[in-house]
């Protein structure tokens, strides 16, 4: 069930945030230069989005029944069998988790679209294309820079600092008056910045990342995750400019005389999303430290490798091989006898022959007469499990439906009680463990004629 | 006696456009601007000259009769206009939304002046060393 399934994926972000998180602090304290740490920091932010929906592609196909556990609190429904609530402590929190995420995310959402929409709009408003001079400049910037897309080059009146925009087809918006007023040089530095973002994809990065972001909006460590992708992809590029250009203080100077400029026109301050100008201009004039391990890259390679290994294996259940007879032994045969503890233990084994020992003391803890060969337990079940087959059967196999499934765990009830004109269904147990005594489950195929469902737990009636 | 203030509509995204071309080019005529608007995107010269008649009446744009050719040039400088549109609430809510989208070579939040003057100064030092 979809719901059930969004909230245990929700509930394992939290952990695999921390662990991925864990890694890229330290493959950050490792890597020396920006790229990789940029690069590092990218793909921690894709692991984690890709952990979400890989997880919900895990739990979700699981165990149709737990969804009805959590719904029904109290769980009388299912007497004295294996459907016992999961003894996590958060088993109460589950129905706000998706109510409260969906809500998050789509408040989010909307405030990213109307943002991504002011975006669109930038370009196509209040723009102008520039003089065949700076159309020439530009050409050979991008030659240096190794660009091989069109990028346009526009003066802005909606743009407030330089910026660029589009994957596909990139724009340079300048806010107006900066070709005019900047010398020749420096606009170019500036141009070099950009460049740089449109050569490592930085527009379409960071719509990835937004994806991301919106998804696990919650999560203090993709924040933190989100934040320095940004800053060290600022870094990035102004390696790369400098590197072009091929002098750091040329390009100083360009973005300081960029920041006084646009500091004269007095816009409201929004919150930063830049990178901290100080910090960069600082980095840019320092003299460069001596280049630790270049080993960087492999250490955190092997890092973030272990990491999804762990994060593979740390799922709560791992799926076994479709179609194996094991499989369905635990999904179909005793589903609703096995205790939860059982079943992860059950699905942690690694081996048939481990399996074939559990499900042999599976049974023999049931046994009546353990030690003997026979087992009635085990063979009650399985007639159980085939009569419910016959019985129940129609649309949906016999021992998926309501009926079916108390029969199985339950055994034959004392009494029956038909209503063909009610179209309701009423089975009496005289006493049933861990229920009570004189327990009532009533079907009724009221809505859907011929199948049954459980209408609520169990009542106990006085005879 | 009260001060009247001369309040300018909001130009049309159109408005806007033509509006941007005399700002980074200057006083223009009306084949100018129709000039550059074409390089983008078709646009007849009839249209433009409609559109600059309209906007002479709004107000937006003031004629200069002074040359033989007949040249525009907007009534307010960008800067105000700048205003007037991010004045917006709704602008302004979501423009820190806008600005997470974008990458620049500088971030929204501005530099203080000891900032700057800081930055100065390691420049200068970052140019003495390197000579």
């Amino acid at each position: 069930m979809l719901e059930t399934a969004l909230a245990w994926t929700l509930l394992h972000s939290l952990w695999q945030g921390v662990v991925v998180g864990v890694g890229l602090a330290l493959a950050l304290a490792v890597m020396t230069k920006a790229e990789q740490r940029a690069r590092a920091a990218a793909l921690s932010l894709g692991a984690l989005g890709l952990a979400f929906v890989v997880t919900l592609g895990i739990v979700w196909p699981q165990e149709p029944g737990v969804a009805r556990v959590v719904r029904s609190t109290g769980a009388n429904g299912v007497a004295g069998s294996g459907m016992v609530v999961e003894g996590f402590a958060y088993e109460a929190m589950l129905p706000y988790v998706v109510p409260g995420w969906m809500l998050g995310a789509g408040l989010v959402l909307v405030w990213r679209v109307m943002g991504w929409w002011m975006v669109r709009r930038m370009q196509r408003t209040g723009v102008c294309v520039v003089t065949p001079e700076w159309q020439e400049r530009l050409a050979r910037l991008r030659e240096r820079m190794g660009v091989t897309r069109t990028v346009e080059l526009l003066e802005s009146s909606l743009a407030q600092v330089p910026v660029v925009v589009g994957h596909l087809r990139p724009v340079i918006l300048m806010p107006l008056g900066l070709l005019a007023n900047l010398p020749v040089e420096q606009v170019e530095a500036i141009l070099l910045h950009e460049l740089a973002h449109v050569r490592r994809a930085d527009y379409l990065l960071g719509m990835l990342a937004s994806v991301v972001e919106t998804l696990l909006f919650y999560h203090p460590v993709v924040w933190w995750m989100a934040r320095r992708w940004r800053m060290e992809s600022e870094h990035s590029c102004d390696d790369l400019a400098v590197e072009v250009l091929g002098d750091a203080g040329r390009y100083a100077a360009a973005l300081i005389e960029l920041e006084t400029l646009s500091g004269l026109s007095h816009q409201p301050a929004v919150a930063a999303t830049g990178g901290d100008l100080m910090q960069r201009i600082e980095r840019i004039l320092a003299p460069q430290k001596g280049t630790r391990a270049p080993m960087g890259w492999l250490v955190s390679g092997a890092l973030l490798l272990t990491l999804t290994a762990v994060l593979a294996m740390g799922q709560a259940a791992k799926p076994l091989p479709e179609g194996s007879p094991y499989q369905k032994w635990v999904t179909v045969d005793v589903v609703y006898i096995i205790e939860p503890a059982e079943k992860e233990a059950f699905l942690k084994l690694k081996s048939d022959e481990e399996r074939e020992q559990f499900i042999k003391q599976f049974w023999e803890r049931r046994n009546p007469t353990p030690g003997n060969p026979g087992n009635d337990v085990r063979d009650e079940h399985y007639r159980r499990i085939g009569y419910a087959n016959a019985k129940y059967g129609g649309k949906v196999a016999g021992w998926k439906t309501d009926r079916g499934r108390v029969y199985i765990v339950n055994g034959p009830p004392d009494e029956i009680e038909v209503h063909p004109n009610r179209g309701t269904e009423m089975w009496l147990y005289r006493s049933l463990k861990g229920v009570g005594e004189n327990a009532v489950f009533t079907f009724s195929d009221a809505g859907h004629p011929g199948e049954y469902t459980q209408q609520g737990p169990p009542t106990l009636i006085k005879k | 006696m009260a001060k009247t203030k001369i309040v300018l509509p909001i130009p049309t995204d159109a408005e806007l456009e033509i509006l941007t071309v005399l700002w980074a080019r200057g006083a223009s005529t009306v084949r100018e601007v129709h000039e550059v608007l074409v390089a983008r995107k078709p646009a007849q010269y009839t249209t433009v000259l409609k559109m600059f008649q309209i906007m002479t009446e709004k107000g937006l744009v003031v004629r200069d009769d002074s040359e033989r050719a007949h040249k525009y040039v907007p009534a307010r400088p960008r800067e105000w206009t700048q205003q007037q549109l991010a004045g917006n609430l709704l602008t302004r809510a979501f423009a820190g939304s806008a600005a997470s989208l974008l990458v620049g070579a500088l971030g929204s939040k501005r530099a203080t002046k000891a900032e700057l003057a800081q930055m100065r100064q390691l420049l200068e030092q970052y140019e003495k060393e390197a000579k």
